[in-house]
Formats: structure tokens, sequence, C-alpha cells
């Protein structure tokens, strides 16, 4: 496994070897491992399925009952929790209905887009208890890349469709995702100053070190308490990134119907609603890795992926809550938010990370002659 | 290489739920054609005109500044990776140095799009004239 056996302190066995060993396939040479790998990504990829199976159609709306203090699916089974899929049966067996002017490879690919390449950045994500599917090394530098791919298919999904709320919808979630996506990725570099390397093993590993012991307590040194300006930055920038409130205005209910989603039906709806959970899980799985020490807890390391998905699940449920008590940002408020405010805040937090790991590391007298 | 083997095999995956997600609808859905179903939605109106519209500038602009921030960032990249190493050998002022510089000349290419209106909403005619009406 290249890059995986450099320092002592990753996990050096990655999910597809676990596999390999535990069914016996790795000794048949490429195309056992080949399988071996096809079935981690198969766990790793249902996994998150079935999470935000649970999200959709039932924790998002028990969370908001709770929040505007009703009652919510509690009907079908326990705590309502069959409505997931009395949910699934119902909305995959609706009729599809395609508008009569929609370009049709585009309409049709851009679902599958959305929804897939979501999937793709939980790869590099390492979700504790030997759950990590590959460690490449520009490992964070990929889930960003990769996490970007929905733009695209949300401009698809938005442009084919031939409705005006739709090409709305698909240009405002560009512009977005553009504003935002400078001051994600920026302050994601000021974590990689700390860790020294992209590979999500080791940023992780990085982040296992005891920072400062508060009354015989180890408070673990998890980036967001290193520098907790740049957690702040980091969480803001990724809810507008995914397009969640306040800066939810791709969609927008009360103001373009549906935004680039109005027009889509049936299995092609369930799929970009999918990609949408699937993306604020990423985003609450690139936070928890770079930020909250990823599959780190008290507790053996066994619990890793329990932590983790604490650790999302916490994302999430900040997601929900802002759903509920924020009122949404208009356009011209978002760009300038995001071009004015966040992104001169980002390079402002990466210049100051340098300056100050700099002087710490250097000889801090040396420096000041060098300054001065 | 193996990684890049399995995040492919991933894709795979990320491509097979959805086919097979359609190809269960498929199986499940009914379907009863009618013209009028398949209009476009346009909040119950009858639709008018296309829907290739004239569309704010703005979106225009702000794109055109990412290419040149996300550049950047693709820039910097392997500076964050290697500064810590890089302050040990060289010391601050050429570890640090370069990329000051370098952050600087995009601050004041920011800043010139700022001072010409890039960054701000462009508002019609209209807009900026009912702005004091505004709450």
């Amino acid at each position: 496994m290249i890059g995986g056996s450099k320092t002592p302190l990753q996990d050096t066995i990655l999910l597809p070897e676990r596999i390999g060993d535990l069914t016996g396939l790795g000794e048949f040479g490429m195309a056992g491992e080949l399988i071996a790998m096809f079935i981690a990504a198969f766990i790793v990829g249902n996994l998150m399925l079935a999470m935000t199976g649970v999200a959709g159609p039932w924790a998002k709306r028990k969370i908001t009952a709770a929040f505007t203090d009703r009652y919510a699916v509690n009907r079908v089974g326990p705590f309502g929790l069959l409505i997931i899929v009395a949910d699934s049966v119902r909305l995959l067996g609706k009729e599809l209905i395609i508008p009569e002017n929609a370009d049709r490879p585009a309409y049709d690919l851009a679902p599958i887009v959305v929804a897939g390449s979501a999937m793709l950045g939980f790869a590099v994500i390492p979700m504790g208890s030997g759950i990590h599917l590959a460690d490449p090394e520009v490992g964070l530098a990929y889930v960003f890349a990769v996490a970007g791919i929905a733009s695209v298919g949300l401009v698809m999904a938005g442009y084919s469709s031939a409705n005006k709320y739709s090409m709305i919808g698909g240009l405002r979630a560009v512009a977005q995702n553009v504003a935002y996506e400078i001051p994600l990725v920026v302050t994601g570099m000021s974590v990689v100053i700390f860790a020294g390397t992209l590979q999500m093993s080791e940023i992780v590993a990085a982040q296992a070190e005891t920072l400062i012991t508060v009354g015989g307590l180890d408070i673990p040194m998890w980036y967001a308490f290193v520098n907790p300006f740049a957690f702040v930055l980091f969480l803001a920038a990724n809810f507008a990134e995914i397009g969640r409130n306040p800066f939810d205005i791709p969609e927008a209910p009360t103001e373009i119907v549906a935004g680039y989603q109005t027009e889509y039906s049936s299995v092609y709806f369930v799929l970009i609603y999918l990609g949408e959970f699937l993306h604020i899980f990423l985003g609450g799985a690139i936070i928890a890795t770079i930020f909250l020490g990823g599959p780190a807890g008290p507790g053996p390391a066994e619990l890793g992926i329990v932590w983790f998905l604490v650790k999302i699940w916490a994302v999430f449920l900040l997601t929900q809550w802002l759903r509920s008590a924020l009122p949404r940002v208009r356009i011209d408020q978002l760009i300038e938010i995001g071009w004015k405010g966040m992104l001169v805040l980002a390079f402002a937090n990466l210049v100051l990370t340098a300056i100050i790991v700099g002087l710490l590391e250097t000889d801090l007298a040396l420096s000041m002659v060098i300054f001065a | 290489m193996n990684d890049w083997i399995a995040i492919g095999a991933l894709a795979l995956v990320g491509l097979l739920i959805p086919l097979a997600m359609m190809a269960v609808s498929y199986l499940l859905r009914p379907s009863v054609p009618e013209t009028s179903k398949r209009a476009t939605y346009e909040s119950g109106e009858v639709p008018t005109g296309g829907t290739r519209i004239r569309f704010n500038i703005q979106y225009y602009m702000v794109a055109l500044l990412f290419v040149v921030f996300d550049i950047e960032t693709v820039l910097l990249f392997p500076w964050a990776v290697i500064y810590t190493d890089a302050l040990a050998e060289y010391g601050l002022f050429y570890a640090l140095g370069p990329m000051l510089l370098f952050v600087a000349i995009l601050a004041l290419g920011l800043a010139w799009a700022w001072r010409n209106g890039a960054v701000q909403w462009a508002k019609s005619p209209q807009q900026v004239g009912t702005e004091g009406n505004r709450p």
C-alpha cells in the first residue's frame, strides 16, 4: 500500500485490505484484491446511503417538529422509523414527469452526477474502526475537488429543465458555490499548515496529541481547539457550500419554488435529494476529520466509527437547527458576505496562522530582528 | 496506486446505486401520459417565453474572479504542505516572505475588483433609483 508505511502512528490497514484478509480474497492476486475493493466500496457507499435514508425522511422532520413544538412521524413503526421504508417505496413509485422542453441527456444525467459525486468524497474519509477506503497523499485536495463536482450537476439540472425557476436556481447555486469555495479551501489550508500533509490519516494522527491538560483531563490537539476562528469560518463556508440555511438561496422555496429541482419528480427527485443529504454528511465528515479529530474519542479504538458518526450527526443537527432558527440571506447579501467578508477573513486567518506558526517554530528573537 | 483503484471502485458503486434506483423505479412507477402534464411549471400560469433568458451580469463577474482565486489556492496548497519543513531549513523570512508577497498581489487584485464594483451585486437603474425607499 503506497503511502501506508510512512509513520507508525497511522492505521495502516485500509478497508479493502482488511476485507481481503478476512475473506481470503487477498490470496487470489489482483482479481481478488479488486473484488475486495469493490466490496469495501459497496460497504462505504451503503453506510452513507443508510444514513441519508434515516436523515432525509425521518430525522429532518423529527428535528424540525421538535423546534416548532409539534409531533411528527409517529404512526408507522417505533418512533415512526418505518416511514423511511414507506417513503422510499412511495417516492420510487411516483410517475416520472419530464417537462416538454427538457434537454434530455443533461436532464437525465444531472441526478446521477449530484448523487454520485457526493458519494465519491467519502472514499478518503477515515471513519474509524478500520472503515477507510483509500488514503492517497492528496486526500484533502481530492475531497475538496470531488465535493465541487456537484455544482456541475446543479447547473445541468437548472439549465436542462427549461424552466425559469430552475435556471435561476442553477445560476444561484454556482454563484454561491464559487463565492464560498475559496474561503472553504483557504481555511482548510490553514489546517494543512499545522499538519504538514494532505493525507487524511496523517491529519487525524496529528490531532491525537495532547494540547493541554486541564484538571487531569487531556484536551486533544483537535484543530477546532487549536484554531477556533478557522473552525467557525469553515463551518460557515461549509453551510454555504452545501446550500443550507442561512445560505439556502439556490432552493429558496419562497422565492423560486425549489430552484434547480423544480421540474424533477419521482426517482430523479429522490436522487437529487439524496445527493444533497450526502453533501451535508460529506461536509460534516470533512469538518470531523480536519477539525474534530476524525474518529478519535474516549474508549477503545474500536469505537471509532461511533464517535465519527456522533460528530457528523452533530453537524447535521446544527444544519437543521440553523434551518429552524435563521432567516435566509438575499442573493446580493450572499455575494457580498462571500467576497467581502469570508474571503478576506479566510486569507487573514491563513496569513496569521502562517506568521504565528512561523514565529513559534523558528527562533523568536532571530525573526524579530528580520522583521524589524 | 491501490488507493486510486479503490476510489474508482467507489465511483462505480456511486454510479451503480443511482442506476439501480432508476431501474427499480422504472418497474414500480405508472405512466399516464397527458400533454398538459408535461408543460413547464410556472406556478400554474400558462408558460410564457423561453428559458434562455438574459440574467444578471454579476453571475459572470464572480465566475471570472473565482478562476483567479481558485488557481491561487491550487498554487498555495504545496506551500502549506512544506511550510513547517521549510521553516526549519530556510528560516521564517524565506519560507513566509514569498507567500506573503503572493497573497498581497492577490489582495491588491481583490481591492481593485472591489473598488470597481465586481463584487457588488449589480443593480438596474430602476433599483438604484428606489434604493432609498427600501426597508
